[in-house]
C-alpha cells in the first residue's frame, strides 16, 4: 500500500522533499524546546533540591530580574560577618548561617599553580547546602575564631592534585600561606550558573575576609529556615533585622528558588516562542502535504482506478492516502526529531547539564506529526474517493 | 445457472434534461469456461455493458446474475468484493502503474482479494512467485524490474494481463484489448486469451475489430445497445 507512494515520491522528489520542510521545522523546534526546557527542568530540580528549596540567599545592594537574569543593580559594601551573626543569633526560626566571599589569591601546590575558586564559607555551609564529605571534615567553628589557616578541597582539586588517595593533612598555599588540608567534598557536578562546584576551595570566612582580602565586607550570606514552612517568617525576620542594623535598605533578601525561577522566566518565553514558531511550521507543513497529497490524487488517477477496479473499496483508498499524508508526515518529523535529539543532547552536555535524551518529546512530535498528516490527508483522500473508476479508466 | 446472466438489462446517462438510453435491452447468458467476443461499432455500448459485467457500473434496469447472485441488491463494497473475486480486468490502454515495476503492477490486486480467498488461492505460492512465474510464462521473465515506460506496447497487455490473472480469477474482462496494438501483438494477445479459456477460465472480450472477435469460440454482435446477433 505504502509502497505505491514511495515510488511515485521517488519520481517526485523535490516536491515532495519541499513538502516536508514545514513538518521538519515544526517537529525539530518543538521537540528541541521541549528537550532544552526538561533538560534544564532536570537541571534546576538537581540543583535546587541539593540547595533546599527554601534556602534565602541575602545580597548586598539592589537586586532586580531583567530578561530572566538576576543583575546587581548597586553594589554597597555592607554586608559584614556580624550582620551574619546577628542574623543567627536573632532570627528564631532560622537555623543555620553561612556568610560567603569569594577571593581570589593564587593557590599554589608543590610550585605549581593551580586554578580553582577559592570561597570563604562558615560551618553552617555544609548543612545549608546538603553536600557532604568524600573525606576528612568540613571547617568548625574553631576554625573560624581561630582564623585558622585549612582548606577543604573541591573533588576535582583533590583529584588533580593528589589521585586516588585523601590529601588530609598535606598543605597548599594560597598567596604563598600554607593552607592545611582538612577535607575533600564529595563530587557535586556544576550549580545553575555553570560553575563547576568541584573546582571550589572552601577556608574558613574569617580567613577569606581578614587575611586574603583587605575589605571586610563579604558577598553575601545563605541563610536556611528552620523548615519549609519556616520559610516566610525566616524572611521578614532576617529582613527586619537588616533594616534595622544598615537603617536603610542596601540590601536585599532572595529565596534560593526565586534567583532560580528568573531562569525559568526566560524559559518561559523561550517556551512561547517556540510554540508559535512549532504551530506556524506544522501549518506550513500541513499545507504542504495536503497540496503534495492532493496533486498526487489527480496525477495517480489511473492508480486509483486500477485499484477500485481490482477490487478495493472505497475505504482502502481513503485510508491509503490518509495513510500516506500520515507517513510523509512523519517521515519530515523523523528529520527534524534526529536533528534536535542531537542538538539536545549536544546542549546538555556542552552545559555540563545531566545528559538528557529527549526521547519522550521525539515521541510526543512524532504523534502529533501523525496527527497533522492524518488531518492534511483527509482532503486529498476525499478527492480520491470522489472519482469513479468507470470514468478514470473510459477510452474514448 | 449460467456464470453470467443478464436479462433486459438498460443503461441510461442523463445529460442535463437529455436522456441517452444506451442500453436499450440487453440479456446475454455466458457460462463457465467460454470465451466470447461481443463487437460492434463504436459508440454501440460495448464498454458501458463491459463496466456493467464488471461490476463497475450499474445498469439504469434489468436484471444481473453472477454466479447466481443478483448483483444490483449489492452494496458497493460487496461488488469491490465480487470484482476482487471473479473479475481480471484487460484495458485498451493498459492502464499500468507507471512508476511501479512490472512485477509491483502485477502484484497490485492482491491486497485486495479478501483474507479468506487470499489464503485459498495462493496455497500452493505466494503471490511473488505467482506473479513471477505468470510473467514468464507470457515472456516477461526478464522484465520484472522494469517500468512500463521500458515496455513494448505488446509486452505492457501482457503485463496487464498477468495483473488480471494474479488472483485467479474465474473471468477475464478485456475491453478493446488490442487497440492500442499492431496486428502481431494483437495475434499473441489473442492467442494467450485462447490458451486461458482452453485452462478454463471465462474469457469475455469487447472489441470493434471483427478480425479479433474471430479468435474467439462465440461472437456476440451489439448495434445501437442492442444485441443482434
Ligand atoms: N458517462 C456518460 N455520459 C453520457 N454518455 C455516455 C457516458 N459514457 C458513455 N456515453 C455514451 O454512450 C455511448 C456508448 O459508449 P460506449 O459504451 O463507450 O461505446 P463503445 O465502447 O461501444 O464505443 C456513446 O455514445 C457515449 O458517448
Ligand atoms: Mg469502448
Amino acid at each position: 500500500m505504502v509502497g505505491a507512494l514511495l515510488a511515485y515520491a521517488r519520481e517526485n522528489k523535490k516536491r515532495f522533499l519541499l513538502s516536508l520542510i514545514g513538518v521538519s521545522i515544526g517537529v525539530f523546534v518543538l521537540t528541541l524546546m521541549l528537550g532544552i526546557t526538561n533538560a534544564m527542568k532536570l537541571k534546576l530540580e538537581k540543583a535546587i533540591g541539593k540547595m533546599g528549596s527554601y534556602v534565602l540567599v541575602v545580597l548586598p545592594g539592589e537586586v532586580k530580574n531583567l530578561g530572566g537574569r538576576t543583575i546587581q543593580l548597586s553594589f554597597y559594601p555592607t554586608l559584614t560577618l556580624d550582620d551574619a551573626e546577628a542574623i543567627k543569633e536573632k532570627c528564631p526560626d532560622v537555623s543555620a548561617v553561612s556568610p560567603f566571599k569569594k577571593v581570589s589569591p593564587n593557590v599554589h601546590y608543590g610550585g605549581k599553580s593551580i586554578s580553582a575558586s577559592v570561597r570563604g564559607v562558615s560551618p553552617d555551609y555544609l548543612k545549608i547546602s546538603g553536600h557532604s564529605l568524600l573525606c576528612g571534615r568540613f571547617l568548625t567553628d574553631s576554625d573560624i575564631n581561630n582564623i585558622s589557616e585549612v582548606a577543604v578541597l573541591g573533588y576535582n582539586v583533590a583529584k588533580k592534585l593528589y589521585g586516588e588517595t585523601c590529601p588530609v593533612g598535606k598543605t597548599i598555599y594560597l598567596f604563598n600561606a600554607p593552607y592545611r588540608i582538612v577535607g575533600v567534598m564529595e563530587k557535586i557536578g556544576t550549580d545553575l550558573s555553570g560553575e563547576d562546584l568541584d573546582d571550589r576551595i572552601y577556608i574558613p570566612i574569617t580567613s577569606a575576609v581578614k587575611r586574603i582580602s583587605n575589605v571586610d565586607y563579604i558577598d553575601g550570606i545563605y541563610v536556611l529556615p528552620v523548615s519549609p514552612e519556616a520559610f516566610k517568617p525566616a524572611k521578614e525576620e532576617v529582613y527586619s533585622l537588616l533594616l534595622k542594623r544598615h537603617g536603610k535598605k542596601d540590601f536585599s533578601v532572595n529565596s534560593y528558588a526565586d534567583l532560580v525561577n528568573t531562569q525559568k522566566q526566560a524559559m518561559e518565553i523561550f517556551t512561547k516562542l517556540s510554540i508559535i514558531v512549532a504551530v506556524i511550521s506544522f501549518g506550513v507543513g500541513a499545507l504542504g502535504i495536503l497540496a503534495v497529497m492532493t496533486l498526487s490524487v489527480y496525477e495517480r488517477l489511473v492508480e486509483i482506478g486500477v485499484r477500485r477496479a481490482f477490487g478495493a473499496p472505497r475505504s482502502a483508498i481513503f485510508l491509503q492516502f490518509l495513510l500516506e499524508s500520515a507517513l510523509l508526515s512523519l517521515t519530515g518529523a523523523s528529520a527534524g526529531v534526529v536533528l534536535a535529539v542531537l542538538i539536545v543532547f549536544l546542549i546538555s552536555y556542552l552545559a555540563h547539564w545531566p545528559v538528557y535524551l529527549p526521547f519522550r518529546e521525539a515521541f510526543l512530535s512524532f504523534s502529533l506529526s501523525f496527527l497533522i498528516g492524518l488531518l492534511s490527508g483527509i482532503y486529498p483522500a476525499v478527492r480520491a474517493l470522489s472519482f469513479e473508476p468507470k470514468e478514470i479508466l473510459r477510452e474514448e | 445457472m449460467a456464470l453470467i446472466e443478464l436479462r433486459n438489462i438498460r443503461k441510461v446517462y442523463r445529460q442535463g434534461d437529455l436522456e441517452v438510453e444506451v442500453l436499450k435491452g440487453i440479456d446475454l447468458t455466458v457460462e463457465k469456461g467460454e470465451f466470447i467476443s461481443i463487437v460492434g461499432p463504436s459508440g454501440s455500448g460495448k464498454s458501458t455493458l463491459m463496466y456493467i459485467l464488471g461490476c463497475l457500473d450499474r445498469p439504469t434496469s434489468g436484471e444481473y446474475y453472477l454466479d447466481g447472485r443478483n448483483i444490483l441488491k449489492l452494496p458497493d463494497d460487496e461488488l469491490s468484493k465480487l470484482r476482487a473475486e471473479y473479475i481480471g480486468f484487460v484495458f485498451q490502454a493498459f492502464y499500468l502503474i507507471p512508476y511501479l515495476t512490472v512485477l509491483d503492477n502485477v502484484l497490485l490486486p492482491v491486497e485486495y482479494l479478501p483474507k479468506e480467498e487470499r489464503k485459498k488461492r495462493f496455497s500452493d505460492k505466494p503471490p511473488q512467485r505467482k506473479a513471477v512465474e505468470l510473467l514468464t510464462r507470457l515472456g516477461l521473465g526478464d522484465r520484472i524490474g522494469f517500468k512500463p515506460e521500458e515496455l513494448s506496447g505488446g509486452q505492457k497487455q501482457r503485463t496487464a494481463i498477468a495483473r488480471a490473472l494474479i488472483n485467479s480469477p474465474e473471468i477475464i474482462l478485456a475491453d478493446e484489448p488490442t487497440g492500442q496494438l499492431d496486428t502481431e501483438s494483437s495475434r499473441e494477445v489473442m492467442r494467450i486469451f485462447g490458451e486461458l479459456h482452453s485452462e478454463g477460465k471465462t474469457v469475455i472480450v469487447v472489441t470493434h475489430d471483427m478480425e479479433i472477435a474471430k479468435h474467439a469460440q462465440r461472437i456476440v454482435k451489439i448495434r445501437d445497445g442492442r444485441i443482434v446477433e
